[in-house]
């Protein structure tokens, strides 16, 4: 701390000036080390701020120290508000990002669409190339009586679900009681026994006591499963098949079922194989034209 | 005229983990040794037909993933089983050691079913080893084969076609 000596004049003032001077020194004797000790401290601040490296030493530490918290705390601490920002910046970009996710998510629409457009063409194509199968004759009987363009009919036709399988398995062993297939099918053990294992995992896992699976979806096709005491039918549809034609299909099992009810109890496995094929056969191979 | 009698017959293989099962049916239907060990996720389905003693057996081979307990087997995989075989590791002891126990609990869950008891990997033993193996093993091994060199898999599947074929004329089951 600085100190302001009075003034005197003459002897009598240096005199007194001096006694002053010695009591000033006494008084504040006790004071020196203090003001040292300020003054050295002061110097060595003055000398750390006025020194970057210095500076970033000395709070290196705590910075540390700080960004350690920030990680372990940082969804507590800006979560809230980072979450706030993007649904403002989302709402207020809507444009931005749809212009961003149109190419990516557009490609796949535009690749989904000509895949569809395809096959309806070679549907269209192929009925076309033979006007006067039982189909189309069909179609144009119906589109005469009804009214409905033939060309709507057609297009109806082409979008309608097709039983393309049909198995019957029972379901103690897994082993295909008989099968009714439009193309020809390899490995049909191996697909019934596989079913089944997949069917009673898939319950048991659910431990679903009355209820059963009921669908499998692969790819475009459909595998509707109905199930029986002992046995139950698989049929493999191709597209999806909307509510009307499950009915029917069911309507159609259970006179199948009504039909042969030797084969409808624990003596199904009494039955051939090709018993069983045959009459499936016979029941379901108009079933695809009759709707 | 064929006279030959066509049957179906469903069978699995079991045992514990990495014991040969899918390599066995892989070497019994498609003659080969899948070099890869990819472990059976809960269950594959096989199928060969097999001509045996006048029969045309059309074996339907339940590969189900390894348990060391069978009480673990989900018993919808074992529903209508006529017969299996009970697969070891001839390299790992624990794979034998409770054998005995184990087809007492498969005796119980399926009954009516053949069975077989075959020791797999014997390409890993000599044959002094082997007679070892042999001698710790609480049940006696029917057959010691080899997925890897097809060493008595064909003879394994036969065999247990045999029984399944005198089950089928004695019981009709």
């Amino acid at each position: 701390m600085d100190t302001v000596s009075p003034t005197y004049s003459g002897e009598m003032g240096k005199d007194k000036a001096t006694k002053l001077d010695e009591l000033r020194k006494l008084l504040l004797a006790e004071d020196r080390p203090d003001r040292d000790e300020i003054r050295e401290k002061v110097s060595e601040l003055e000398e750390l701020l006025g020194s970057r490296e210095a500076l970033a030493e000395h709070l290196q530490p705590h910075f540390m120290e700080h960004q350690e918290h920030l990680q372990a705390h940082f969804p507590e601490l800006f979560g809230k508000s980072i979450a706030s920002a993007i649904k403002s910046q989302i709402r207020d970009s809507q444009d931005e990002i749809i212009d961003a996710l149109h190419p990516i998510i557009g490609k796949l629409i535009v690749q989904y669409v000509k895949m569809e457009i395809q096959r309806i063409s070679q549907e269209i194509d192929r009925r076309l190339e033979d006007p006067f199968s039982f189909k189309n004759l069909r179609l144009r009987f119906k589109a005469l009586v009804t009214g409905i363009p033939y060309e709507d009919l057609l297009m109806q036709d082409i979008q309608n679900p097709h039983v393309e399988q049909i198995f019957l398995i029972s379901k103690d062993t897994g082993f295909p009681l008989g099968t009714y297939s439009i193309n020809d099918v390899g490995q049909k053990d191996m697909i019934a026994g596989m079913l089944t294992g997949i069917k009673s995992f898939v319950e048991d896992a659910f431990q679903t006591e009355s209820q059963e699976l009921q669908t499998v979806s692969y790819d475009k096709y459909q595998i509707l499963l109905i199930s029986f005491q002992t046995f139950y039918f698989a049929i493999v549809v191709d597209e999806i098949p909307h509510a009307r034609f499950q009915e029917k299909l069911r309507e159609e099992i259970l006179k199948f079922c009504e039909k042969h009810p030797v084969w409808t109890n624990d003596n199904i496995t009494g039955a051939s194989q090709e018993d069983v094929s045959k009459a499936l056969k016979e029941h379901f191979h108009g079933f695809n034209e009759a709707n | 005229m064929d006279l030959t009698k066509q049957i179906k017959r469903k069978i699995a293989l079991l045992g514990s983990h990495a014991v040969g099962k899918t390599s066995l049916i892989s070497q019994f239907v498609e003659g080969r040794f899948p070099e890869k060990y990819l472990t059976t996720i809960g269950l594959k389905v096989d199928a060969k037909k097999v001509v045996l003693d006048g029969y045309e057996l059309d074996l339907v081979v339940w590969d189900i993933a390894g348990q060391d307990d069978p009480t673990r087997i989900p018993h919808y995989y074992l529903n209508g089983c006529h017969g299996f075989i009970y697969v070891v590791d001839l390299s790992r002891a624990s794979t034998y050691r409770n054998m005995e126990v184990n087809l007492n609990l498969l005796q119980g869950i399926i009954p009516q079913a053949s069975r077989l008891i075959a020791g797999n990997k014997v390409d890993l033993l000599s044959s002094q080893e082997l007679e070892t193996v042999k001698s710790q093993t609480p049940l006696p091994l029917d057959f010691c084969t080899s997925a890897k060199t097809g060493e008595n898999v064909e003879a394994l599947f036969d065999e247990l076609g045999r029984k399944l074929i005198h089950a089928y004329e004695t019981t009709g089951a």
